[in-house]
């Protein structure tokens, strides 16, 4: 109750325009009557904005929920090649695709690197065994995601210099889960300016037709803000989106709602005060052109796909076998182009 | 067909020759179950508690606390589950492990067929037979065993023999092309397994447990056998299982088969193909296959878990692993579950995390 009255609070204090009061109500009234719940993705999809555009053009979370989860558009043997990083990053290597280098991994207290199997306890022996891996493989610095997190939720970075700081605090975690260890990516230096503290990635959703034609939904860009070292808007991060035609930049950026935080107009990063509107992402065709490629791979009809800009050409991050579907820089996903034929596949009107 | 499935089953039991008890016992514990577990005891027959022979009919688990052990979020991780619900996942990262698992020399999404050397497009029957030809004389195979990414019970399996290769392929050719299998050598069993049943590879099916102090057991163990020219041992597929001493290592009593709304529900003390005495076979490198089995869970170390060994000439080899297994048949196997003395444990430690809610846990494919 009282995170929905900070919700409502926020669209007070949201400083872009908003629908007046009766018209907001009547909507409301509107989704409710039709959803049979109450239309909390009216807040959280931004639609009290003047700018936000038809409010029926927008899907309600049962919709959402068919698209990233019907079986006419999902296979269970890609939703859980996808969902388990570490199988994912073992299939994704023999597929030759550019993805980070994958050093070492844990199961619990097994620790794979190079073909050898390593039975860890201590904090001390992860030490250990991390410098090993840093000095055997001539990395700096590694990335450690849990295998099966998302949302940039259980991810760590180890550096070279701070190792044995940073497993103290960390290594429970490490020994009682299960983790891919990677190198770290350096992005191109045309995205660290925007943001250099997390890798920010480019989203991609990608849908195959009914004729069996790859097709990229939509586009856009992911930011961490604040010193964080993830860019996911499930950890606080902001995303912008992108015209797939020219690769550009869009002028608006999105924080996903949370709290009394989330309903501000993001026009430039909170942190660097670099401009959106109209950037070039650099390399974005061969961006494109591996997502294309990726789809060979993994051939689910509705994917997620992350890709990373490093300062040689894209690097794919990882797949998402359901992911969440970002509709408010199209303002409603029934007026994509794409729409039309996704929704009617399921039923959706 | 819900329906028809009751009505199916209810036909079998009112045909099965095995010795009933009396109606008047059959209603009185009907009504004790569904008052006590609160659903209607389906499992009663599924389980043929109907039988003289059945024992207890409170020491079998509901259908809800089977449920529960198979799906609470206390005893599984949805990282294990996805590992061992799709089996390239799984047959690449037990590769690593050093397990004694069947070599994997290529598999297949769509069109992608992957191989040590190289991937390559095929889109053809012809490229097909060529890819299999050359694998086959590399690694020096008369067969592969094929096996779709997300099936269960045995479906989605399919044996290519050299021999008969463009035949194979000609029947299942389009459905490889358009799906996703592991490609496996195809393991050749023990000899003693091999002559009560040589049509199928026959598993001994382990479910494990690791308790509250960490400490892994083998919670039961029971063998399934195909039957006919199957070559799938699953109880889904029409085999049926026998319960195997854990102390001596030996099949113990009769053979089960399911039941089904078409047919199963038969008992069996020789193997109907071969005539082979079931009770007392001594089973090749049983503890080999209980390390074995130790040894899987060290690296999957899921709380509860069904693994598959195949029994071959040299020894126990891993086929697979279950994240969520079904506990029919070892409750059938075991005579009742609630008397083993890990079940109170087992039911409790499930019982303190909710039944998942992801999806991915109860994910179907739309028919192929």
């Amino acid at each position: 109750m009282v995170s929905y009255l900070k919700k409502i609070r926020s669209i007070f204090s949201d400083t872009n325009p908003r629908k007046n009061a009766l018209q907001i109500l009547k909507e409301v009234a509107v989704l409710g009557f039709r959803y049979k719940k109450v239309p909390t993705y009216y807040m959280h999809k931004f639609m009290y904005r003047k700018d936000s555009g038809y409010y029926r053009d927008y899907l309600n979370p049962q919709e959402v929920l068919k698209i990233r989860f019907s079986p006419k558009f999902h296979r269970i043997e890609y939703l859980t090649l996808l969902k388990n990083k570490l199988a994912s990053a073992l299939y994704f290597e023999h597929c030759k695709l550019p993805v980070p280098l994958l050093t070492s991994y844990n199961v619990k207290n097994n620790f794979f690197s190079e073909g050898k199997k390593t039975k860890i306890h201590t904090g001390e022996e992860l030490v250990q065994y991390f410098d090993q891996v840093m000095q055997k493989t001539g990395k700096k610095s590694l990335f450690l995601k849990d295998i099966a997190e998302s949302g940039g939720v259980g991810c760590f970075l180890l550096n070279e210099k701070t190792l044995e700081s940073t497993i103290k605090t960390i290594a429970p975690s490490i020994l009682k889960g299960s983790f891919i260890h990677q190198e770290t990516i350096k992005q191109h230096a045309g995205i660290s300016q925007i943001y250099n503290d997390s890798l920010n990635t480019l989203r991609y959703e990608t849908f195959i037709d009914r004729e069996g034609r790859p097709q990229i939904v939509c586009v856009y860009m992911r930011f961490g803000i604040n010193g964080n070292f993830v860019d996911n808007a499930f950890s606080g991060g902001i995303y912008v989106s992108i015209d797939p035609e020219t690769g550009r930049f869009h002028k608006k950026g999105y924080k996903k709602f949370k709290g009394e935080i989330g309903a501000k107009s993001i026009y430039e990063h909170p942190n660097t005060g670099f401009v959106f509107e109209n950037y070039q992402v650099p390399f974005f065709k061969e961006a494109c052109d591996l997502v294309y490629e990726c789809l060979k791979f993994i051939p689910d009809r509705y994917l997620g796909w992350d890709i990373a800009i490093a300062e040689s050409g894209p690097v794919l991050i990882e797949g998402n076998g359901s992911p969440f579907l970002a509709e408010m820089p199209y303002g409603g996903y029934r007026k994509h182009k794409l729409a039309k034929e996704i929704l009617s596949e399921l039923n959706l009107s | 067909m819900a329906l028809q499935g009751y009505l199916g089953r209810v036909k079998i039991i009112l045909k099965d020759k095995e010795q009933k008890k009396n109606s008047f016992k059959i209603i009185k514990e009907l009504i004790k179950t569904t008052i006590k577990n609160k659903e209607i005891p389906t499992y009663y027959a599924t389980k043929f508690l109907y039988r003289d022979d059945s024992g207890n009919y409170e020491d079998y688990l509901s259908s809800s606390e089977e449920l529960q052990v198979r799906f609470s979020t206390n005893l599984h991780k949805l990282e294990f589950h996805t590992l061992l619900k799709n089996k390239l996942s799984s047959a690449l990262y037990f590769e690593r492990c050093d397990l004694a698992v069947p070599k994997m020399p290529c598999y297949n999404i769509h069109g992608n067929f992957f191989s040590a050397d190289q991937t390559e497009e095929i889109s053809d029957l012809r490229a097909l037979k060529d890819f299999f030809t050359r694998i086959m004389e590399k690694h020096q195979l008369d067969a592969l065993f094929l096996k779709e990414l997300a099936e269960s019970g045995g479906v989605g399996c399919y044996l290519l023999r050299k021999d008969e290769l463009e035949s194979s392929l000609e029947k299942i050719g389009l459905k490889l092309l358009k799906g996703s299998f592991i490609h496996q050598e195809a393991v050749q069993q023990h000899d003693t397994i091999n002559a009560i049943n040589p049509s199928s590879l026959n598993t001994i099916r382990f479910e494990t447990y690791i308790d509250k102090t960490g400490k892994i057991h083998i919670v039961s163990c029971y063998m399934r056998f195909g039957i006919g020219k199957s070559i799938v041992d699953n109880a889904s597929s029409g085999g049926f299982f026998v319960s195997i001493d854990q102390e001596s290592g030996k099949l113990k009593g009769k053979g089960y088969q399911k039941i089904k709304a078409d047919g199963g529900g038969k008992i069996f003390l020789v193997h109907p193909d071969t005539n082979v005495t079931l009770d007392d076979i001594e089973i090749p490198f049983f503890q080999e296959a209980c390390g074995l089995v130790y040894k899987a869970v060290e690296y999957l170390p899921e709380r509860y878990v069904g693994w598959d060994v195949a029994i071959s000439a040299t020894g126990p080899i891993l086929i697979e692993g279950n994240g969520s297994p079904h506990i029919i048949l070892a409750d059938i196997a075991y005579g009742g579950y609630r008397k083993h003395p890990l079940y109170a444990e087992i039911l409790e430690e499930a019982h303190k995390g909710q039944k998942h809610q992801s999806r991915m846990m109860f994910f179907k494919n739309l028919a192929n």
